[in-house]
């Protein structure tokens, strides 16, 4: 084990990995911090450009860009109240306020401690149960799996959404749009009409792109006109005498909260489906009802940002368990991250880390890398993305509409990889404003191929017989708990409800996510 | 009730009823195989989509929501905005796969900040040289691709 960590260790620490690591964690914070950007956007914008790297640099360079999507997205939710990504929503809530009290530069210091304390502590817990995870998924067979693959489809579709109907379409469209492709069995082409494009099966950048990156410019473009895309920086406009520094006693006094945040965040993340936005919620919540002085919350409380900061960055790395475990994205960004995998030809789950121990161990050490070099771009960089982030949209979402275009071509379908993202783009837009879940659209694609293979191996094996059932009871308890979190989740329905209720207040900072000038 | 739900399930339906009875039927390439059909799994996927979307049409139909969730999610004026939007993206895609990525880019750019009321040429004219710029020496020189 030793001599596999060493040899690890020398992979990591080369120019080229470390390299990336720092352009993805750059990369990262300044999507993060731009309003209306995101981490899943700059991941599958950015995957195309991994091609030519090593696996464990490519993984590495992306796992930067989501470290540093989290950490970026305080940025704008403290300076401007407009939250770079939905799970700093809870962020602006006392970040904003201190910025009005001219504190910014603490809260944002704050902000990014707690973000690397988080992702330091989620970390090192994956470090810990991934191995342990995959060690018991090693003996699942394809009935079990079929079963747990099931329930974590109907567990994201019930949480993830507002309607839980909804939710189980959109893993369905996902599950389907990965079926055109040669039938894995037979060989023959499958539903695809004659495009041999198709034949390794829809590219996964015309989706990504498409229905992440380019529907989003579509729905922001959609929403203004003619000069109505800026914000205000308060942090270049502030009149208020500033308050920057963060003494050892401020930030040991915030210690609590963020060790809470990390908690929250680390069980959260990795459960699919529920993601950072409920992580910070929870945090938030819990420190407030914990706090001496919960009066103070909503109003420019320390505490506030560093539980939902914190939280929020520790469910970057605990949603990676399920990935390494069994090989089970549970939100976007780790469904992006799990493409990047399977594009370097390698199948994250039990038999990565039986197979590929080293790679496995280099990429745990490049992430905790990521986390040092994060504390780095934060603490250096703050000012310069303080800045960056008032740049005009009119500038931005031209950019990023031709490096959408750019992606999809590069994948190798050439021009009909982009025909395919302008569709997908059409099909985003429209799910997105009828409220059907991503998540499970975009992990039913990506799981589309496992969850037939495991699909058709059980009905092989059981003859079709679900009597079989009865001589699996790992299946058995995960078939309940499906049809149990398809019940009472979906018909509680409570999280979104809760979150959208929790974040209204009474004040002026209550402004709607991006409003327009 | 929700017309939007109602419709939109009830077309989701009858989309992929279509899926099972015209377009996997109509692809078939006429092969031989033994076991389960390559289509199975279509079918089985289809047929799930079919009762879901059933079961939102009837949802749609029974449960009463609020004023703000009965409201349509797009608007007229939002919905000529994404058509042209979307005409303008695929003018300039089409403009990069017939004339380059030199002309096409810049053009494309330009287009879609003239689209959203940027009118200073100060912002306009590096905004649209720049990217692809960038692009092109990543991409031709760093990755070693081609581009259209």
């Amino acid at each position: 084990m030793f001599e596999q960590i060493a040899s690890a260790t020398v992979d990591v620490l080369t120019l080229e990995v470390m390299g990336y690591i720092v352009l993805g964690v750059t990369i990262g914070y300044f999507v993060g911090a731009m309003p209306g950007l995101n981490r899943a956007t700059a991941l599958a914008l950015l995957l195309p450009f991994t091609f030519t790297m090593s696996p464990l640099a490519a993984i590495c360079f992306l796992i930067g860009i989501n470290k540093g999507g989290a950490a970026g997205s305080a940025v704008s939710a403290i300076l401007m109240n407009v939250p770079g990504e939905p799970s700093s929503v809870v962020t602006t809530l006392d970040g904003y306020p201190m910025t009005r009290q001219g504190k910014s530069k603490k809260a944002l210091k704050l902000a990014l401690y707690a973000s690397v304390i988080g992702d330091i502590l989620a970390t090192i817990v994956l470090i810990m149960l991934a191995a342990p995870l995959a060690r018991l998924a090693v003996g699942l067979g394809p009935i079990e799996l079929t079963a747990i693959l099931f329930f974590a489809m109907t567990f994201i579709a019930a949480v993830s959404g507002r309607s839980f109907l909804k939710g189980i379409i959109s893993g369905l469209i996902g599950l389907l749009l990965a079926a055109p492709r040669l039938d894995l069995e037979t060989g023959m082409p499958r539903l695809t009409f004659g495009f041999m494009e198709l034949y390794d099966g829809i590219p996964l950048l015309a989706v990504a792109i498409g229905t992440l990156a380019l529907s989003e410019i579509l729905v922001q473009i959609d929403r203004g006109w003619r000069g109505r895309y800026t914000h205000k920086n308060e942090f270049l406009h502030s009149a208020v005498t500033e308050d920057s520094r963060l003494s050892g006693r401020e930030f040991l006094a915030s210690m609590p909260a963020i060790l809470r945040g990390s908690i929250v965040g680390t069980v959260i993340g990795l459960l699919p489906g529920l993601g950072a936005s409920l992580a910070s919620f929870l945090a938030y919540t819990w420190v407030k009802r914990a706090s001496k002085t919960p009066e103070l919350f909503g109003k420019g409380a320390p505490d506030g940002v560093a539980a939902s900061e914190s939280a929020d960055n520790a469910s970057v790395p605990a949603s990676l368990i399920p990935v390494f475990a069994i090989g089970l994205p549970g939100s976007l960004a780790t469904a992006l991250l799990m493409g990047g995998f399977l594009m370097h030809g390698l199948t994250p789950g039990p038999f990565l880390l039986r197979d590929n121990i080293e790679l496995v161990y280099a990429i745990f050490l490049g992430m905790l890398a990521a986390s040092g070099i994060l504390l780095m771009v934060g603490y250096f960089g703050q000012g310069f993305f303080s800045r960056v982030i008032a740049v005009r949209d009119t500038i931005i979402i031209p950019v990023i509409v031709f490096l959408c275009v750019i992606g999809a071509y590069l994948e190798g379908g050439g021009m009909f990889g982009v025909y395919l993202m302008l569709v997908f783009a059409f099909v985003g837009y429209f799910l997105k404003k009828f409220d059907f879940s991503f998540v499970t659209f975009l992990v039913g694609y990506i799981l589309g191929p496992m969850v037939e293979l495991s699909m058709r191996q059980a009905i092989i094996i059981s003859d079709a017989n679900p009597m079989i059932l009865l001589q699996h009871p790992v299946a058995i308890v995960f078939l309940v708990l499906a049809v149990l979190s398809a019940w009472r989740l979906s018909a509680m329905n409570m999280i979104p409800r809760t979150q959208s209720r929790a974040m209204k207040r009474p004040d002026e900072t209550a402004q709607p996510p991006r409003k327009e000038a | 009730m929700r017309a939007v739900d109602l419709v939109g399930g009830a077309l989701l339906c009858a989309l992929s009823l279509a899926l099972i009875f015209i377009i996997i039927p109509a692809d078939n390439p006429g092969g031989r195989w033994t076991g389960l059909s390559p289509y199975f799994y279509p079918i089985v996927i289809a047929s799930g989509i079919a009762f879901f979307s059933l079961a939102l049409s009837i949802q749609a139909m029974r449960h009463e929501y609020s004023s703000e969730e009965k409201g349509a999610p797009v608007t007229w004026r939002q919905l000529a905005m994404l058509l042209f939007a979307m005409a303008l993206i695929i003018a300039g895609v089409l403009v990069i796969s017939y004339l380059g990525v030199w002309i096409g880019g810049p053009l494309l750019i330009v287009a879609i900040m003239l689209f959203m009321g940027e009118r200073n040429p100060l912002f306009i004219l590096p905004t649209a040289i720049l990217p692809v710029l960038v692009v092109h020496v990543l991409v031709n020189q760093f990755l070693g691709s081609p581009l259209p």
